[in-house]
């Protein structure tokens, strides 16, 4: 959304060529348009893939300028915390690279996993007990199932389990089943 | 030197003892229970069903008896689920402790010899503070003696040895160390794209003394990121949060990206019984178990007996790299004051919310903070002696005690991270579109509202004990001021009813201000050096009517500052916005409120 559509929507309105009814509405529409994009690029720049120093510096020339015009352009509104934080990202890029190592969407997404699980709709104790119990079980060990040498990747092929992972250099014991298995097919 | 765990539990099932139709039929319910999260009784029906198409499938048609060995399959298959799930080993290590419903204090359980029942203190015995007397708070439920607020903790060495089970992740988990040891002679990378390129693990120091922490020595040594989230458990509802509970897990850096964040390589460390965030510093208590566990895996390294690819064991070394939360649960786990407060920052020295637009970032001021200093000054904290030198402490500092600084390379400065997703892509970008750019949904349905005509410096209604006011009479205030201050609507319409539209909006305002009560509009008045006005005369005494009062405001806006001709058009932030007819006459009597030049071929029409 802020990388692509709004960006291109304002451009279409305010950018070069766009006609307004004063001179001077067409300067500030163009300020605000600029100092929108400091920050577009900024976000651009934060969700690269990789990073490089020079990245790094331009994401922070980005923000301070969007953090020191923002009072400029628009007046009435204040910093936020998040502004101040906004420029130390700078920092945290340099010492841990791209930001896919370091931001909250994997653990939001174990939130999200969590709050679908099927509880009996009753808060409390022992909701919060089995809900804790569920969620051991299923976050760590389906593959634990694959492991016991219980099945083998011919299983997995007749669609008996779509989910997961077989490990198929599994070979540390043959078990009568799997032989089994395999002489079927 | 080393804590040695024995992990046999990891490699030996009971099912693997069972027959192959067994193992099959134990599968099935497993699979549906733990895969496909049916409920307990659906499952239990589940086992039940097969036992009986077995049963019937092995009875001979021409009667008699079964087989040995079809009576002995039966007898592994059990009728419930529970048992079926013990048959894989699936549940984790974990401990359960009683949490105390007020101090938020863990009490371990305790087994008694030959007894798998755990067993709780009744009453709370810990002291929140060490001049509190005990808690003696309730834990155990009455009738059951069960733990009213349980925590469930799943051991961190149990999922390292779990992870380290699977012969997969075993044969990897080293692979960035090694590389990135094999590459610390040349320059870091110019692109990175990973933690293990940045600056940070690097020059991280090691346990041992002068060695980095990713030069193993034979020992395996892994990086977790550490997470702390609250979140609603009934998931997001119309009528907004209800409950909250937090969620502390980790995950492991030394796996590569595509399956790192998998949900089962993830570690659930616990999670924190709700219904409501831990006040204060209490959530210190749920950090600590895992934290005591990630100091021992630092300090002495744990020893395991057996990983998928060393039959006979190895050791391991745990780090948190980094702390990554949104703003408000990153300052609840490093015990730091919050983003609003006087030290709204973790990472520099800036305080004082009202530099929070300061750009200056190559000024002394953004130096990192000190983690020598941090770190005495949470000990100081710890150390206090009495609520109030605490109290004056944190106030001074900003900082409390935290278990993170157990660990003896937390660095709040360098690994409390700024999370990017919600610094930036949930915060900074949606500020800027909603609040700054006011591009919502609901900006676009309101009717568009026109920017005041001129600016006056009313004096803020303040309820005095020589004239007080209620909140309502102060609200009305504030509505008289918008009321007086209000543009006409398509003045600069071309069509020569101007004088037609300004009297419209008089009589709207009169009206609008005789809804309004006589105090408010008397305060206003007064407030304007106004006197009240009846028919031509200024009325000085006797029954002075409300009436008396909206006369005399409308005098002030007619004489004084007429009114604007600002369209709904062209109110968009033009620079000529509150552009304002004055009457010639009277622009000495209001030197104090802003008067914007008047634009002549507006004028004309009004004047003429």
């Amino acid at each position: 959304m802020i990388t692509v559509y709004i960006p291109l929507a304002l451009i279409s309105l305010w950018g070069d060529g766009t006609a307004h009814k004063s001179n001077n509405l067409s300067v500030q529409l163009r300020q605000v348009l600029d100092h929108t994009m400091a920050l577009v690029q900024a976000v651009h720049i934060t969700c690269a893939r990789s990073m490089t120093i020079k990245r790094a510096v331009a994401y922070r020339s980005f923000i301070g300028i969007w953090v020191s015009e923002l009072k400029i352009h628009h007046p009435s509104v204040d910093h936020r915390p998040n502004c101040h934080m906004s420029i130390h990202i700078y920092e945290f890029l340099l010492s841990f690279g791209p930001v896919r190592s370091w931001w909250c969407f994997p653990f939001e997404h174990l939130i999200g996993q969590l709050q679908h699980l099927p509880t009996n709709n009753k808060f409390g104790v022992c909701r919060l007990y089995i809900l804790c119990e569920i969620i051991l079980n299923t976050s760590q060990r389906p593959i634990g199932i694959y492991d016991s040498h219980l099945l083998c990747p011919s299983c997995q092929a007749q669609g008996l389990v779509g989910l997961g992972q077989l490990p198929s250099s599994n070979q540390r014991v043959s078990s009568p089943l799997r032989e089994s298995l395999c002489n079927q097919r | 030197m080393f804590k040695r765990l024995l992990l046999d539990h990891h490699y030996q099932r009971p099912v693997d003892r069972c027959g192959d139709i067994a193992q099959v039929s134990l599968f099935i319910g497993v699979l549906c229970s733990v895969i496909l999260s049916i409920s307990r009784r659906a499952a239990d029906l589940i086992m039940g069903l097969l036992f009986l198409v077995l049963q019937l499938a092995f009875t001979p048609a021409a009667g008699g008896e079964m087989t040995i060995l079809q009576q002995n399959t039966l007898k592994q298959i059990p009728t419930n689920i529970t048992s079926a799930l013990s048959r894989f080993n699936l549940h984790p290590r974990t401990t359960v402790y009683a949490t105390c419903p007020s101090c938020s204090c863990l009490h371990k359980p305790v087994f008694k010899p030959g007894s798998s029942a755990a067993e709780y203190p009744s009453h709370c015995t810990n002291k929140p503070k060490p001049w509190l007397p005990i808690c003696n708070q309730r834990l155990l439920q009455p009738s059951s003696n069960s733990p009213i607020k349980p925590y469930v903790y799943h051991h961190f060495h149990d999922f390292v040895a779990s992870l380290l089970s699977r012969s997969e992740i075993d044969a990897i988990i080293d692979e960035p160390c090694d590389r990135l040891m094999g590459s610390l002679d040349r320059p870091a990378p110019l692109n990175s794209k990973d933690i293990w390129d940045g600056e940070f693990l690097r020059t991280f120091q090691g346990p041992l003394p002068q060695t980095l922490f990713i030069d193993r020595k034979g020992e395996s040594r892994l990086v977790f990121s550490l997470n702390v989230d609250f979140f609603n458990v009934e998931g997001v509802r119309v009528r907004g949060e209800t409950t909250s509970c937090g969620v502390i897990s980790c995950a492991c850096l030394n796996l590569p990206l595509d399956i790192r964040y998998k949900p089962e390589n993830m570690f659930l460390a616990g999670i924190v019984p709700g219904p409501n965030e831990p006040p204060g510093d209490q959530l210190n208590h749920f950090l600590e178990p895992l934290i005591d566990d990630m100091v021992a895996s630092w300090e002495r390294g744990i020893s395991f007996s057996h990983t998928a690819l060393h039959p006979s064991g190895r050791v391991i070394r745990s780090a948190i790299a980094c702390v990554v939360c949104d703003l408000p649960a990153a300052r609840k786990a490093a015990q730091m004051s919050a983003a609003r407060s006087y030290f709204y920052c973790s990472v520099c020295n800036c305080c004082d919310l009202k530099t929070l637009g300061r750009t200056d970032f190559h000024s002394e001021r953004w130096n990192l903070r000190d983690k020598a200093t941090l770190r005495q000054q949470a000990e100081e904290y710890k150390n206090a002696e009495s609520v109030q030198q605490q109290e004056a402490l944190f106030a001074k500092y900003g900082i409390r005690w935290s278990p993170l600084w157990k660990l003896p390379y937390w660095d709040p400065a360098r690994q409390l991270v700024v999370d990017a997703m919600h610094c930036i892509l949930e915060g900074l970008t949606g500020f800027h579109v909603r609040n700054v750019l006011r591009l919502t949904s609901v900006a676009a349905d309101s009717p568009e509202t026109l920017p005041p005509a001129f600016e006056h410096p009313f004096s803020a209604p303040v309820s005095t004990d020589s004239q007080p006011l209620t909140e309502n009479e102060i609200n009305q205030i504030k509505g008289i001021y918008c009321l007086l201050t209000s543009s006409v609507k398509n003045l600069d319409a071309e069509d020569g009813c101007h004088r037609q539209r300004i009297e419209d909006h008089i009589t709207w305002l009169t009206k609008r201000l005789t809804a309004k009560t006589i105090r408010a509009l008397k305060f206003v008045a007064i407030d304007l050096h106004c006197k009240p006005i009846h028919g031509d005369r200024i009325v000085e005494g006797g029954r002075i009517l409300k009436v008396y009062w909206v006369n005399t405001l409308i005098q002030w806006v007619r004489l004084s500052e007429l009114v604007t001709l600002v369209s709904s058009q062209s109110c968009s932030g033009e620079q000529n916005l509150g552009l304002l007819v004055c009457n010639p006459l009277n622009l000495e009597h209001k030197k104090s409120s802003s008067i914007y030049v008047p634009s002549l071929e507006l004028l004309t029409p009004l004047l003429g």
